[in-house]
């Protein structure tokens, strides 16, 4: 009974036949069950697997730790690098800028808006000498008119 | 009924709250009350011993490690919950069983097939009632084992073991349309199987 005889069978035939099939599979499935659950040392075994799973997962725990340090090793260097540049590159600039403050602050004079402010504003390398002998000046200057 | 301890026993959830502080003898007492019942849902899938005894084990394995999971709130979830698990174990059993190279021996002798050939055969043509033949449990099995994994496990859990498709859902995790889908999938699977053999 081949070919298209077989195509003639119904669908619903062939189902039952099918459930026929998948019945027949699991029967007498309780007698295998209960041999394999009252298999002595049952409990002994599955206790031995989970101390075997346990143990993977701390090693993997490890592993996986020592994996990331690997991959955070290189990124924390670079990283590094970077941040030392950055404080060598600011601490040059921040320097050379502090030291024409300095120059400026010592310079300068907040309480008089006069002369020496004025020419102090435009941070030219005035010496103490110059700005004194400026001022010198200015007031022989006066005197004499 | 195994899951009913009497009433001087503590409940599951109890032992399982015992596990969770650190008490390894209460997962003991889990164990022996579940086991019989893990054990008939692993026969479904499995005819032979070893294969049974490694689902019931692995099941357990898994359960110990899930236990975090689980959130029970009455008697009977705590089986629900381990059936769940054992279901799963099978299906990634079946899964692994189908990428062994041992799988292909699985297929049926000539004489296999010709008596499972002449069985249908006469099954058809003398109208005999489907219910009462018999096939033996082994070829069955060999049958089945030509389905996709899916489909083998939906139609186990439809027709050996009778669940509803919604029982079948919250057992496997798929969604309701997916298990019908697999199901009129897995029937029309193995009807294209058996019409080889007619």
């Amino acid at each position: 009974m081949f070919g298209k005889e077989a195509h003639k069978i119904s669908d619903e035939r062939l189902d039952r036949m099918g459930r026929l099939v998948v019945r027949s599979a699991a029967s007498s499935a309780e007698e295998e069950a209960d041999a394999v659950a009252a298999s002595p040392f049952l409990y002994t075994r599955i206790a031995a697997r989970i101390e075997e799973r346990r143990r993977k997962r701390q090693d993997e725990g490890w592993l996986t730790l020592l994996a990331v340090a690997w991959r955070a090793v290189p990124v924390m260097a670079i990283v590094a690098a970077i941040a030392s540049a950055l404080l060598l590159w600011v601490g040059v600039s921040g320097a050379t800028s502090a030291t024409n403050q300095l120059g400026f602050e010592a310079l300068s004079d907040t309480r008089g808006t006069g002369v020496v402010s004025t020419v102090l504003s435009d941070n030219s390398q005035l010496s103490h000498d110059d700005v004194l002998q400026i001022v010198v000046n200015r007031d022989e200057t006066e005197s004499h008119k | 009924m195994d899951t009913l301890p009497p009433h001087d026993e503590p409940t599951d959830d109890a032992l399982v709250k015992l596990v969770r502080a650190g008490d390894e003898s209460a997962f003991e007492r889990l164990f022996e009350r579940h086991r019989a019942r893990v054990a008939r849902v692993a026969a479904r899938f499995f005819p032979r011993r070893e294969q049974i005894e490694e689902i019931v084990q692995e099941t357990f394995v898994k359960a110990y490690f899930a236990l975090d999971s689980y959130a029970g709130a009455h008697a009977a979830s705590f089986a629900a919950w381990l059936s769940q698990i054992a279901v799963n174990a099978a299906y990634d059993e079946l899964r692994r069983a189908r990428r062994r190279p041992q799988h292909a021996e699985q297929s049926l002798t000539e004489d296999e097939a010709q008596h499972l050939g002449a069985r249908l055969d006469r099954i058809v043509s003398s109208d005999e009632d489907i219910e009462s033949a018999l096939v033996s449990r082994d070829l069955a099995a060999k049958l089945l084992a030509r389905l996709d994994p899916e489909d083998q496990l939906v139609l186990t859990l439809l027709d050996a073991e009778g669940h509803s498709v919604a029982e079948i859902a919250s057992l496997t995790g798929w969604s309701a349309s997916k298990v019908k889908v697999r199901a009129h999938r897995a029937r029309a699977s193995l009807r294209r199987v058996l019409r080889k053999y007619l």
